[in-house]
């Protein structure tokens, strides 16, 4: 069998999904943004991760999904550099990691109506999905999500 | 290829880039023939460097660039004594085939060096040990070989191969006869015989060819005193074996040479040079090095001075008045050991995690501010230790700019090789410190503004002497450090920009008109040049003058923060003054907030800051598509930040209309602006912001790649509350407001001349809190300053005694809806009345303050609230001002007191007015005394509108004109009117006054002349014209 994947997981409406733990760099409490006028809307702002300054997306807005505001449970999922420059994205609520066998991890397919995931509008950003237990688990490609914000901004111009 | 082979492989390149750099270096001091010890200095040194390249390359099994090392080793170890010309010219092709080859060390294998290694061996087989270098006197050897000279050369190349030859001859013309004096026959001969033996064997005792002789170069034009006494002075210290006048090519037959005279010679001595200058009192009183000085000069050909034996065998010493030739060029290679080499990225943490230190600090600073125990003084000493490691680390990424000066003497060098021109360069302040980045970006425009002196600005050494100037051109770069920025120069004593030619191509090009040009300075003129496609060389070589490059040259140092001017004498030089910034990373910003959030301006850009307070003078006006702020006189065009900000794409015309119109519909008097009077690039405008925290030292942090095309911010930085600011990029702004600076200067043009004509004086005042009361100063005698002890009550009325006179005091509140004061407790306190003129009864107006004069040419707006005595309402300095109708607050006051007498004279039919004037205001006060006349008035805005009322509607009774307006005036109107037949009566009525005006009125044909603004004086005129015309039909 081979190696199983490490997930960590998070909420946003009431969803659940997951990035492999091996693209996030830190997870922090942090979520007081500059807003940057200009930005698409799916850019919350800029953030000071002690002394760096961060990019903050906002997932919700990023997948399609209802707009809701920032709360005392959203957290901010920061990501390693391989991934993109200084990012990371705000998710409601942080949830466990998730250890799955890589035989669970599923294609995904939009085709595939069983799997659909009715409020993800951005089903692009979605890289498989995930039959834990009790629930599925949207698995997301994070190296797609600064695409999308520059493709908005050259689309304007 | 393992992790740690590759790391010796990035050790391998950084240190042979390095040895690299000192070889050249080192080459290039030898090629300025330096004296013996210096000499074999520069030769240890390039042999040490090259050695160590052979070597760990042999290490690292980099073959080629073992095997070009091993060459040019070989042949360094032949230079120990000498290095000629040839030898020196390959060598440094050498070096630069090797450094091809350490950049692109995995392909090295691949590069051919066959043809650099050929041409290294056939030099080494030519310099090798057993090559004596001779030089003959061929004057003196014909006494020796009676026979003639054939036989000698027989010999000679009998004893060996000849390798180099060259013959110096004196100055003499050939052509006549032949030459006298000495004849210096250079030889270089490959032999297997020692010098002495050759001598003996070529039948020349060693000692006659070793007669010591002294080189001399004199500058004659540089001494007072004839060139006899200056000859017989040197003769008699030691005699002159031969000589040689160099001047600028002119000819002799037509005038004398101006410009330098330079005797070149030898004299047959044992002294040194500067020895026998200073003992026959020649020595040097050497004139400041000045670069536009012509130079003595030294014409020799580079190989003629390279002769191999000359060295040896002469003291030559060239005494020129150039401190900086002979002066050893190893001051920089020297001081090395000192530093340690560190990894930009270690660099670029260090300097983040200081500024989360200066965070922690200030945060610190914040939450221990108010106790006063004894972590006061820790936290202080936290604060300053933080201060200094700032400052320490942001040195760190400094470096001297020497760093990147060090590579301009090669590049002339060979560049002017190539174009055959002679150029020394200069090089000063090598040690000034630059911030890294900034010099790693500096080196493109650099190069380029000194190849254009090169090329364009120091002449061929003939035009050179033929101006009068020495044959060798000079570069200067110098680094000073000026006013918190590092300057640097770039000057050369060439044929400087000519000025005329510039204004020529401007005007060629349509850039400029030639009014413009003329007002243009110098300076400006030569700013020129650095617009694209702007290039004035006559042709194009292949190292510049395509018109492209200045442009992009410019762009670089704007992009750096920096300026660049130039200045030019035509015939001496130019000079080009670059200034940068020390560091990018840190720069002074103005930290302003619009809309609740933080923004950086940098302060680079700021020329000052407005503040749009409503009590203040001027406001935002709006012209064309542009609002616009009269800063002293001129129109500064204006962007609101929030609009910037608001919209995410560049403004539209749409756009700019919907700005305008909710600008103009929302005002809001009682707020407060500041406006960023900005400038770039010669264009200054103003940003509207809401709120200025003052200036602050941010660290700048790059935009987030992704966020790139926001064009209006430049970056971010942490502000002291650890949140994140943005930077505001203030070009970026005006391209995305498309602020377009013409229709501002056309409206400047426009708005100048309604001025002169429609420009009315106000006295601004208050009264309650509330409202902001005007006045034309017209109606106004004066204003008295009144203590209210003074006032007296008499029934309802208060009274004040002004000037011997009881006059009656009018309280606004009490006449019309206005605010009542905020009445002082204090009897003394003081207040302002304003004494109206035209008035029929003494009074004075209440005021509690007197705000200011203003000139205004507004339209009236109709008050919402309609009141008799209020004219209008109008925005004035960002207040809602009410305009008072003195004429009926005094009516109000005296109320029926009043005589109603200009009534009883009132027409008994209503009459038909035209009313001419062209200030809104006073045509609005004037139409409504008129009117309440119960005369129908048509207004007219000039004279010629006047004209056109007058034909297109019939039946008028009275005519009301002002003098003094645009496009045609009252005299003008009346002559017209009264050329035309019109013979309708016409009042003049102005603020001229005096009997020539009254005269003159006359005879254009006016009937009466009235002083505006007096009320009664002109309803009764009016009354009394028309009732003269009542009379007459």
């Amino acid at each position: 069998m081979e190696e199983p994947r490490l997930f960590c997981t998070f909420r946003v409406d009431d969803r659940l999904f997951g990035v492999d733990i091996l693209d996030v760099r830190e997870v922090t409490t942090e979520t007081t943004c500059t807003r940057i006028a200009h930005a698409p809307a799916e850019v919350l702002g800029l953030v000071n991760i002690r002394g760096h300054i961060f990019l903050v997306l906002d997932l919700r807005r990023l997948l399609g999904m209802p707009e809701s505001t920032v709360t005392g449970n959203s957290r901010l999922v920061l990501f390693k550099p391989s991934v993109g420059s200084a990012f990371g994205v705000v998710v409601d609520e942080i949830a466990d990691i998730q250890t799955v066998g890589s035989d669970r991890i599923e294609a995904y397919s939009r085709h595939d109506r069983d799997l659909a995931v009715a409020n993800v509008r951005r089903v692009d950003l979605i890289d498989a999905v995930c039959r834990l237990h009790d629930e599925l688990m949207v698995v997301l490609n994070p190296r797609k999500f600064l695409p999308v914000i520059e493709q908005h901004l050259a689309a304007r111009a | 290829m393992s992790s740690s082979m590759n790391d010796r492989l990035q050790d391998f390149i950084v240190d042979a880039r390095e040895h690299l750099s000192t070889i050249e270096t080192s080459l290039l001091s030898l090629e300025r023939q330096p004296g013996a010890v210096e000499h074999s200095a520069c030769v240890d040194r390039c042999f040490r460097a090259m050695h160590s390249i052979k070597g760990d390359a042999g290490f690292l099994g980099l073959t080629p660039i073992h095997t070009l090392a091993h060459a040019i080793e070989t042949l360094l170890e032949q230079m120990r004594e000498r290095a000629p010309q040839p030898v020196l010219e390959a060598m440094l092709a050498a070096r630069d085939r090797l450094a091809v080859l350490v950049d692109d060390v995995p392909n090295s294998g691949q590069i051919d060096i066959s043809d650099c290694l050929e041409r290294l061996q056939t030099l080494q087989q030519e310099h090798s040990p057993g090559n004596v270098a001779l030089e003959f006197d061929l004057a003196e050897l014909t006494k020796h070989f009676p026979t003639g000279l054939v036989s000698f050369f027989r010999r000679v190349i009998g004893e060996g191969t000849i390798i180099e030859r060259q013959i110096d001859v004196g100055t003499c013309q050939l052509r006549e006869c032949l030459p006298t004096g000495k004849l210096r026959w250079m030889v270089l001969l490959n032999t297997s015989r020692s010098r002495a033996e050759l001598l003996s064997r070529l039948g020349l005792a060693p000692a006659s060819s070793d007669d010591r002789t002294a080189k001399l170069e004199i500058n004659l034009s540089a001494r007072s005193g004839t060139m006899v006494d200056v000859f017989r002075r040197l003769n008699s210290v030691a005699p002159i074996a031969s000589g040689s006048l160099t001047f600028p090519a002119t000819s002799l037959r037509q005038s004398l040479p101006v410009g330098p005279l330079v005797w070149n010679g030898y004299c047959l001595t044992h002294l040194s040079s500067p020895e026998i200058l200073r003992q026959s009192g020649l020595s040097f009183e050497t004139p400041a090095v000045n670069v536009s000085q012509p130079r003595a000069a030294d014409v020799q050909l580079p190989s003629v001075h390279s002769a191999p034996s000359q060295a040896a065998k002469t003291a030559a010493m060239s005494v020129t008045d150039d401190p900086g030739r002979n002066r050893p060029a190893t001051t920089s290679e020297t001081d090395k050991p000192n530093t340690l080499r560190i990894q930009i990225e270690l660099l670029d943490r260090l300097m983040t995690l200081v500024g989360e230190l200066t965070l922690v600090r200030n945060q610190s600073l914040i939450a221990f501010a108010k106790e006063d125990g004894p972590q006061r003084a820790i936290i202080q000493r936290l604060n300053s230790v933080t201060s200094e490691l700032q400052d320490a680390t942001l040195r760190a990424r400094m470096q001297p700019v020497g760093n990147l000066f060090n590579k301009f003497p090669r590049m002339i060098r060979d560049l002017a090789r190539q174009l055959g021109k002679q150029v020394e360069i200069d090089l000063h302040g090598r040690e000034v410190e630059l911030d890294k980045t900034i010099l790693e970006q500096l080196s493109d425009p650099l190069t380029h503004l000194i190849r254009n002196s090169v090329d364009h600005g120091i002449e061929l050494p003939d035009e050179r002497l033929a101006k009068g100037k020495s044959a060798t051109g000079s570069i200067t770069l110098i680094a000073t450090h000026e006013d918190g920025q590092v300057r640097i120069e770039i000057r050369d004593d060439g044929r400087g920009i000519d000025s005329e030619a510039v204004r020529q191509k401007a005007i060629s090009l349509r850039l400029k008109t030639e009014a413009e040009l003329e007002r243009m300075t110098p300076r400006e003129l030569f700013g020129l040049i650095l617009l694209p496609g702007f290039s004035t060389a006559k042709k194009v070589t292949e190292v510049s003058g395509r018109g492209v490059g200045m442009d992009v040259v410019k762009t670089n140092i704007e992009q750096l923060e920096g300026t660049l001017t130039i200045d030019s004498v035509v015939g001496h030089g130019c000079s080009m003054v670059l200034r940068l910034p020390l560091t990018l990373a840190i720069i002074p910003c103005l930290i302003v907030r619009v809309n609740g959030d933080r923004f950086a301006v940098p302060q680079r850009e700021l020329e000052e800051v407005v503040c749009l307070h409503p009590s203040a003078a001027g406001r935002i006006e709006q012209a064309y598509d542009t609002e616009v702020y009269r800063l002293r006189d001129r129109l500064l065009p204006i962007v609101r930040f929030q609009d910037v900000i608001d919209r995410t794409t560049p403004f539209t015309a749409e756009a700019k209309a919907e700005i305008l119109t909710s600008h103009a519909s929302s005002a809001i008097p009682s707020r407060i602006e500041y406006i960023l009077v900005l400038k770039m690039a010669g264009r200054r405008f103003g940003l509207v912001v809401d709120e200025v925290h003052g200036t602050e030292e941010v660290v700048v942090k790059p935009m987030h790649p992704s966020m790139k095309r926001v064009g209006i911010f430049t970056g971010a930085t942490i502000m002291g509350d650890g949140r994140v600011a943005l930077i505001a990029d203030v070009e970026g702004i005006v391209e995305h407001a498309r602020l377009s600076f013409e229709s501002v200067l056309e409206a400047n043009r426009k708005v100048t001349q309604r001025d002169a004509a429609q420009l009315q004086r106000v006295l601004l005042f208050e009264y309650g809190p509330d409202e902001q009361f005007a006045l034309p100063l017209l109606q106004i005698r004066r204003i008295e300053m009144i203590s209210k002890d003074r006032m007296e009550r008499v029934g309802d009325h208060e009274y004040v005694t002004v000037d011997g006179v009881s006059t009656r005091i009018l309280r606004l509140d009490r006449v019309i809806n206005a605010s009542t004061p905020t009445e002082s407790l204090d009897s003394t306190a003081r207040m302002s009345l304003i004494l109206p003129k035209f008035v029929p009864q003494p009074m004075g107006l209440l005021v509690s303050r007197i705000v200011d004069t203003e000139s205004l040419s507004i339209e009236l707006q109709a008050h919402p609230e309609q009141n008799q005595s209020i004219l209008g309402s109008a925005v004035v300095r960002n207040r809602l001002t009410l305009f008072l109708d003195m004429h009926r607050l005094t009516r109000n006051l005296f109320g029926s007191e009043m005589a109603q007498a200009p009534e009883q004279v009132s027409a008994k039919r209503p009459k038909r007015l035209l009313l001419i004037d062209d200030t809104a205001f006073f045509r609005e006060i004037v139409k409504r005394y008129l009117a309440a006349e119960g005369h129908d008035v048509v207004t007219a805005i000039h004279g010629e509108d006047g004209l056109a009322k007058l034909g297109a509607t019939q039946g008028f009774d009275l005519i009301v004109s002002d003098i003094e307006m645009p496009v045609m005036d009252g005299w003008e109107f009346a002559r017209e009117a009264r050329r035309r037949g019109i013979s309708t009566p016409i009042l003049a009525l102005t603020s001229l006054s005096g009997t020539h005006y009254e005269a003159k009125a006359k005879d254009c044909g006016f009937d009466g002349f009235e002083v505006k603004l007096d009320h009664d004086r002109l309803v009764r005129k009016v009354a009394q014209l028309l009732a003269t015309l009542d009379l007459s039909t």
